[in-house]
């Protein structure tokens, strides 16, 4: 028997050694890069790797986005290979340049293309200032969705509701951001997410949340903007939440005292594990208003962990701060003085 | 202490922990409960289960170029730890920040031994071995991917693409390669 140059080489090939699930297996451990190679080798590796890279698509630019509309909008599904939408799982816009600019056709493309993702667990538009995708809200269903990060335009609010309704047994995390007066607010109908555990957006949403979902969240993210300045109406929403353990808020406007909100925090959530606290400028925390704040963490019973970060601190040692707050609260494990980021420094005092 | 028995009737002696990393295994001894009866694996030949199941402790031989690449036949001690010891929880943070030594050397097995590692892998189920960086030889290709055509030469793979196809799937995947 002759073999040719090719059919020798095929003999020894790695497709002749593992099976396809098992080549498939692996490939989900490779890095983008990785896949996008195998896709250039053969037939058989591209048609397997195909799918695992196009799982998880996550768009950075402009002009990834228009390379990716374009290959969406040229591949046609053949009876050997399915539409490429019906790979992604996961699918990000990681910077609100991506749909900044883009022409109104290439726009109202992929404002039709996202409901065709029918096996999204995870849509991350939170970036995105520049679409509504109002279609989307209004037909869009996807029948695993677990993770749905929207900038909601205002008058795009009423058709939230609905949209998350129709995924009210597969949403767990919830993030909505959205620049509506909270005194402006229209009326929705009620949010029936019973499986929700995270929801970080604006307070006024909360009140349409129904009873299951209320009683299902353990995290908030409350985000405050500059007219949010009734800390207390925002904080007694999220009494109810009989499983929350963990608050957090941002952008409490600056003149607002560390106290207020504590108080408020113990008035309504006062069995609340986690409490981080950042307010919309750089705030110093002095010695005398770490003297005023021990008071109130006194009064939360169940506190692990509170993160008062943004401050510089270069005026008095953090440290007396930081055995100030442990002594006035006993449970407390963890305490964050400093920013977060960690170029800066940041005191953290685990007390064992 | 759990008996295992491979495809070619060898017998391992090997320490519960470690056999435990293996899903199927694992199910395997809470199914039948403590017992002296040896666990056959008759998909696992004894000279792969070696390298799966190494103990921790002393130097560990690893053939390094086999029949495929060289024909002298080396050994080398290898100090860490083979990577069915490391799914352990405390240790999986620091295990990933260093590609470890023991992936060099376990990519320049040959092929045919590295097919075997896969396979076995799949087959006992330890996620630890299948998600080994494969497609590098941990020396020149530390950043990125391999070039198509140096997967193509390391695997025995053969180009079956019309150029007209070639151009289409760079096109295609253009998204993801800008970075």
């Amino acid at each position: 028997m002759v073999l040719t140059r090719r059919a020798a080489t095929e003999q020894n090939s790695i497709s002749r050694w593992l099976p396809n699930e098992v080549l498939a297996a692996v490939m989900t451990y490779c890095s983008e890069a990785d896949l996008v190679a195998l896709c250039k080798t053969s037939r058989l590796l591209r048609n397997l790797a195909r799918p695992v890279l196009y799982r998880s698509i996550s768009i950075g630019t402009t002009a990834q986005m228009k390379a990716f509309l374009r290959t969406m909008k040229s591949i046609r599904p053949t009876s050997s290979t399915p539409r490429l939408s019906d790979h992604v799982r996961q699918f990000v816009v990681t910077d609100r340049q991506c749909t900044r600019n883009l022409p109104k056709r290439t726009a109202e493309f992929l404002s039709s293309l996202i409901p065709k993702f029918h096996h999204l667990q995870s849509l991350d538009l939170g970036f995105n200032k520049s679409l509504e995708f109002t279609e989307m809200l209004e037909r869009a269903s996807f029948s695993n969705l677990s993770n749905f990060s929207y900038t909601v335009p205002s008058h795009n609010l009423t058709l939230v509701p609905s949209f998350l309704n129709r995924h009210s047994t597969t949403i767990k995390d919830l993030s909505l951001i959205s620049d509506a007066h909270p005194n402006s607010v229209p009326h929705l109908d009620t949010v029936h997410l019973p499986r929700l555990k995270s929801y970080d957006g604006p307070s006024f949403f909360i009140r349409f949340f129904d009873t299951s979902t209320t009683c299902s969240v353990t995290t908030v993210f409350l985000w405050f903007r500059p007219y949010d300045r009734d800390i207390d109406r925002a904080l007694m929403l999220l009494g109810p939440m009989t499983a929350l353990h963990s608050f957090f808020a941002f952008g409490i406007p600056d003149d607002i005292p560390e106290t207020t909100v504590l108080e408020s925090v113990a008035k309504h959530i006062p069995r609340i594990q986690t409490v981080a606290l950042r307010k919309d400028g750089a705030n110093q925390i002095s010695y005398p208003n770490a003297l005023e704040i021990a008071p109130c963490l006194k009064k939360l019973k169940y506190l692990h962990s509170f993160n008062i970060g943004d401050d510089d601190g270069e005026d008095y040692d953090d440290l007396e701060t930081v055995y100030l707050w442990s002594g006035a609260c006993s449970t407390l494990s963890s305490i964050v003085v400093r920013t977060w980021a960690p170029a800066v420094t940041m005191i953290l005092v685990k007390l064992s | 202490m759990v008996l295992l028995v491979t495809s070619d009737n060898e017998q391992f002696q090997t320490e519960k922990d470690i056999v435990e990393r293996s899903v199927l295994i694992k199910n395997m001894l809470e199914d039948v409960g403590e017992s002296d009866q040896p666990i056959p694996l008759p998909n696992v030949s004894s000279s792969v289960l070696k390298k799966v199941t190494q103990p921790s402790t002393g130097p560990t031989e690893i053939d390094v170029r086999g029949r495929y690449l060289s024909t002298a036949s080396t050994t080398v001690e290898s100090p860490s730890r083979p990577p069915i010891l490391e799914q352990s929880q405390d240790e999986t943070r620091k295990r990933t920040t260093d590609i470890s030594e023991w992936d060099q050397k376990f990519i320049t097995v040959d092929q045919e031994m590295l097919f075997e590692i896969i396979l076995a892998a799949n087959y006992l189920d330890i996620k630890s071995l299948l998600c080994r960086r494969w497609l590098q030889d941990g020396s020149q290709h530390d950043q990125g991917a391999r070039p198509p055509e140096e997967i193509r030469k390391l695997f025995n793979i053969v180009n079956d693409f019309t150029p007209e196809e070639e151009a289409q799937i760079k096109k295609e995947n253009e998204w993801a390669e800008d970075r």
